[in-house]
């Protein structure tokens, strides 16, 4: 139910402009609806090319380890990692899209230069090594469209929410508003009106009494 | 009184006759599950290794404990029944394990890694007995395991103090790790000559330098094409251009150098893999040429690359089993088995 206001000319005013400006706003709300929802639409499309690279890659990565523990043993595979030390550091930057930040994630920098001596070991290993770098890329790239897919997917919803709100409930509510003062000014000038009418007519009616004393009086 | 390869071959002929046969591949490989295939493994020699691993671990983890364990007992088995120049020898043909664990253990000691992420890395069948190299694995950093490697009798202690101290001022490990490579073909040759190898077998450890100068260049042609000290001298068949050719043109005329050489076939290899795979057979057939000689070191030498091979086939079977991977799958990769 719309908020009681006092029915004065300037709440009117007031409420008018308020009604423009949501109006504005809807429009402004719809139009970064539908530039959120064709880029959605975009990032989807990425998102799943890169869930279904990430699917083929660990299958290959994961079978490259699976025989390089079997021919060159769990302890040649454990030996070499044990050469990796600390972690992958991926750069995020953050990027605003249509008022929306979201995280761009560049893949780590891995280098090519190996930090042991390839002397003597096992092919499939490295081999292995080789596919699981691959396979930390195509994680990283699903995990920066997923993360930028569902940053956009939250503001669709947010901004779809506000629209509604505007539309169904603020909009509705100020138009409500407006008919109220509306009327009631209506009502009051109606009132006005017919008061100055009723005084008019005794103003004219007392006019014509005195009138007709001034004829008699004459006469007299 | 010293053993002579008479006494020490009869032995391996022994264990030889205890390697897996066609029936047992094909039987596992039949295998309806994990499951059914370490109760097949079971009715093997691997029967004590494979019950007491069950015992203590689960899943693949089985297998790997269990011909792990058979290897390791294989190999300090023969390095006991083995003395005087032929155990010296057979020492020789197991040091690459001595490399492995000391490079495991340096990789750990650079990265900062727990004794017990070593241990993982760790395959016990050479001259360092695991007591030795838990002792080395505690060492604090890259200094005390060269000062507690010079307390051991493996070959390696010298090459490896000398590539710790350089390390301590550049903290370099992949140069450490390339004076070691470069180290144990030295020790290699150098034993082989103050032993008096055979001609035969000098050929096939030129042969091994071959295959590893080879497979060097193969895994580093698609890398970052660095390939400055990565050449072993002493191969028979690969020179340093060949190697130099291979490892950075990776064009497919890059394999013309190796036309004329045992090594011809990798040029018809579709990836690493497959071209190991090939080097593998190379070398295979290379020991088993020198098997006949049942009085020298050359029935040792096939030997082990024989039970090697089949450690791997086993680790294949069981990881093919415990994941549901086809029988043809498996099949191809355990070739001619």
């Amino acid at each position: 139910m719309a908020e009681q206001i006092a029915p004065t000319r300037s709440n009117l005013l007031q409420r008018r402009d308020q009604l423009r400006l949501a109006n504005r706003g809807v429009d402004l709300l719809k139009r970064k609806r539908d530039a959120l929802i064709a880029e959605f639409f975009g990032l989807v499309k990425d998102s799943l090319a890169a869930r279904r690279a990430l699917a083929d890659t660990s299958k290959e990565a994961y079978f490259s380890l699976f025989l390089a523990n079997a021919w060159d043993g769990p302890e040649a595979v454990e030996s070499l990692s044990l050469a990796v030390a600390g972690n992958l550091e991926v750069g995020i930057e953050i990027e605003n899209i249509f008022g929306v930040k979201v995280p761009q994630v560049q893949p780590p920098e891995t280098g090519t230069q190996m930090s042991f001596s390839p002397i003597g070991a096992g092919p499939r290993t490295l081999d292995a090594a080789h596919q699981f770098r691959g396979l930390t890329e195509a994680l990283i790239k699903v995990a920066a469209t997923e993360t930028r897919l569902r940053r956009i997917g939250e503001e669709i919803k947010k901004t779809s929410r506000r629209v509604n709100a505007l539309e169904q409930v603020v909009i509705p509510g100020i138009l409500v508003q407006i008919k109220q003062v509306t009327s009631v000014l209506e009502q009051r000038a109606l009132e006005e009106v017919t008061v100055l009418k009723r005084i008019k007519a005794k103003l004219e009616q007392r006019e014509e009494a005195k009138k007709a004393e001034d004829q008699a009086g004459a006469v007299g | 009184m010293p053993r002579d390869f008479g006494y020490i071959n009869a032995r391996i002929h022994g264990l030889r006759s205890r390697l897996l046969g066609q029936d047992f591949y094909s039987e596992a490989l039949n295998a309806t599950d994990f499951k059914a295939y370490t109760s097949i493994l079971a009715q093997t020699p691997y029967l004590p290794e494979v019950e007491e691993a069950q015992s203590r671990f689960q899943g693949i983890k089985i297998v790997d404990q269990a011909v792990g364990r058979n290897f390791y007992k294989t190999a300090r088995s023969i390095l006991n029944f083995s003395e005087g120049r032929a155990g010296e020898l057979i020492s020789l043909l197991l040091l690459r394990y001595d490399l492995n664990n000391i490079k495991a253990i340096t990789r750990a000691k650079h990265s900062g890694r727990s004794t017990v992420d070593i241990e993982a890395g760790l395959l016990p069948a050479g001259s360092l007995k695991p007591a030795v190299l838990e002792a080395v694995a505690s060492a604090p950093d890259i200094g005390g395991v060269a000062q507690a490697l010079l307390i051991t009798k493996t070959p390696l202690k010298g090459a490896f103090f000398a590539a710790a101290m350089r390390y301590s001022s550049d903290g370099d490990l992949y140069l450490l790790e390339l004076a070691l490579d470069k180290a144990y073909f030295k020790i290699i040759f150098k034993s082989l000559k103050e032993l008096r190898a055979p001609k035969r077998f000098f050929r096939l450890a030129k042969r091994e330098v071959d295959a590893t100068n080879l497979t060097t260049a193969l895994s580093v042609r698609s890398g970052s094409g660095l390939t400055e000290g990565l050449f072993v001298g002493g191969g028979l068949e690969i020179g340093r251009s060949a190697f130099e050719t291979l490892a950075s043109d990776t064009s497919s005329s890059a394999f013309q150098v190796l036309s004329g050489t045992s090594f011809a076939g990798v040029a018809d290899a579709a990836s690493l893999s497959e071209a190991e795979t090939l080097i593998r057979a190379v070398m295979a057939g290379h020991a088993r040429g020198l098997a006949a000689d049942a009085l020298n070191i050359g029935l040792a030498a096939n030997y082990l690359r024989l039970k090697e091979a089949e450690v791997a086939k086993l680790r294949l079977l069981a990881r093919g089993k415990y994941y549901g991977v086809a029988r043809e799958v498996l099949a191809k990769e355990l070739g001619d088995a």
